[in-house]
């Protein structure tokens, strides 16, 4: 019952910054499914990136005041674990950023130009290509939010500030950039944040990266990286699991400044 | 009777600080206590490992015999010494709120004490007054049937009105199977309402006793002896 109240209080928290950006990338890609022009093509890239940085930004802020400063005590205060709190905040925060990515769907399906029509539909199994195409950013998502938690919950037993963030910015940029240089390994270039119709897009985290070789397979199959969808699972796992442990320890305290 | 909070040698640090320096004190049931002391004296530090904000301490601290967690979230109702409610909220969708968050809660009383602040329920929080806000804290607070509440210097930043309103509600909602601990600097204004007080600083209990015995023993109000002792 508590657990239910506190979803639907977090929804109506964030469900506002949600819904903004989902109607701003949904209006983006509708337009530039009506018209293809390269100034279009630039300000929909713009805006994607845009949001792409804005969001995780917006959830890192709101973890930060809720399990790191502890500013607003009164949840703390409800009969729930710490890493309970954490859970359901996640929740809403992953159906948040998944309902802001749907709307890039437009493109990829609706568009003749999008990825389905022009490569998975012509692949050797458009239902693997899809089915990876979804997984590998729904897994991205647990991933990323749970790192943060762990970073956040590990910099909470270092008592001067420049250690904490010291020890935020080395958790996540070190996870990060394990599983980045996994994911790009093998390719001659990357980019970051943009679509290719070459490749799938991977995730090493809540990074998207677009990883192309030195020839673009004619079955985009061939670019699937289950290694980035396991690496991304396995993040989410452990730093879960860590993070709520600590979380929960008697290490973690709420200052309240 | 059943002491409802037992701290036995609690040691709390804060790197090389010492917030609370082996703090002995012992609170049964049925009692107002007054927690006393300076600026940085540890009574915010003492209060937060009471409600489980603070966890790392050293000695034993018990509430109704378990120590602080998810089990004493139950049954300690705490007021702290900031912004408390969602300000983007209701009167009425805080009521709701804590209805849906504690077993304890009552919601025809916190009805019945929201009605007596004379205010209206689809007021929001940010809309009312410093003042009128900590007593819409304070109404919500006093409506669970806690064991312990725990409320930390209530009664700092408001007029010597609301302050008396606010004596009020606590005295009006005082249940004699629970305790009330109260941190206050503010002696004189609510000396009458302590049955106990708590003299702390430099995080060690200085002295404690029955408000009335501590009078007639040394001859003197409790401020004065505030003063004398801090």
């Amino acid at each position: 019952m508590v657990y239910l109240h506190q979803f639907k209080l977090e929804c109506r928290k964030h469900s506002a910054v949600f819904a903004i950006f989902t109607v701003l990338s949904g209006l983006a890609n509708l337009y530039f499914l009506l018209d293809h022009g390269q100034d279009v093509a630039f300000v929909f890239l713009l805006v994607n990136m845009v949001i792409g940085i804005l969001l995780p930004v917006y959830i890192y802020m709101d973890y930060y005041r809720e399990f790191f400063t502890g500013t607003m005590p009164i949840n703390h205060m409800l009969p729930l674990r710490t890493s309970a709190l954490f859970g359901v905040k996640s929740a809403v925060f992953m159906l948040g950023l998944t309902a802001v990515w749907s709307t890039t769907l437009l493109d990829v399906f609706l568009n003749p130009e999008g990825l389905y029509q022009t490569r998975v539909i012509h692949s050797s199994s458009p239902l693997l290509g899809m089915t990876y195409f979804i997984l590998s950013k729904l897994c991205s998502l647990p991933a990323g939010l749970a790192l943060i938690g762990l970073a956040l919950a590990a910099a909470k037993r270092f008592r001067k500030p420049a250690l904490s963030h010291l020890c935020i910015a080395a958790f996540i940029l070190i996870t990060v950039g394990i599983q980045f240089a996994l994911v790009v390994r093998g390719s001659t270039h990357w980019s970051i944040g943009s679509s290719s119709a070459a490749s799938f897009k991977q995730y090493a985290n809540l990074l998207t990266v677009s990883p192309v070789g030195r020839e673009q397979p004619a079955n985009i199959n061939e670019t699937i990286n289950w290694l980035s969808v396991g690496m991304n699972l396995l993040v989410a796992l452990l730093a879960g699991a860590i993070g709520s442990a600590l979380l929960n320890g008697r290490k973690y305290e709420l200052h309240g400044k | 009777m059943e002491n409802v909070l037992e701290c036995s040698n609690v040691t709390k640090r804060y790197g090389r600080k010492t917030a609370l320096d082996g703090l002995n004190l012992t609170i049964p049931a049925g009692r107002i206590v007054g927690l006393l002391g300076p600026n940085g004296a540890g009574k915010t530090t003492l209060m937060k490992l009471i409600v489980s904000l603070l966890r790392d301490y050293k000695g034993t601290l018990t509430v109704s015999g378990m120590r602080p967690g998810l089990d004493t979230k139950k049954i300690v109702s705490y007021l702290p010494d900031r912004e408390f409610l969602y300000p983007w909220m209701t009167i009425e969708e805080s009521i709701a709120f804590f209805d849906h968050s504690f077993a304890d809660f009552q919601r025809d009383k916190a009805y019945s004490m929201i009605e007596a602040l004379g205010l209206n329920l689809q007021d929001k929080v940010k809309s009312l007054s410093k003042g009128m806000q900590e007593r819409v804290s304070l109404s919500l607070v006093f409506a669970r049937k806690a064991r312990l509440f725990v409320l930390d210097e209530p009664l700092a930043a408001v007029d010597p009105s609301t302050r008396d309103k606010i004596i009020g509600i606590i005295l009006d909602n005082f249940d004699p199977d629970s305790s009330i601990l109260i941190s206050t600097h503010l002696i004189h204004d609510v000396e009458s309402l302590f049955t106990d007080v708590v003299f702390v600083n430099d995080g060690k209990v200085l002295l404690q006793g029955r408000v009335e015995e501590l009078r007639r023993e040394h001859g003197m109000p409790i401020e004065d002896l505030f003063k004398r002792l801090i």
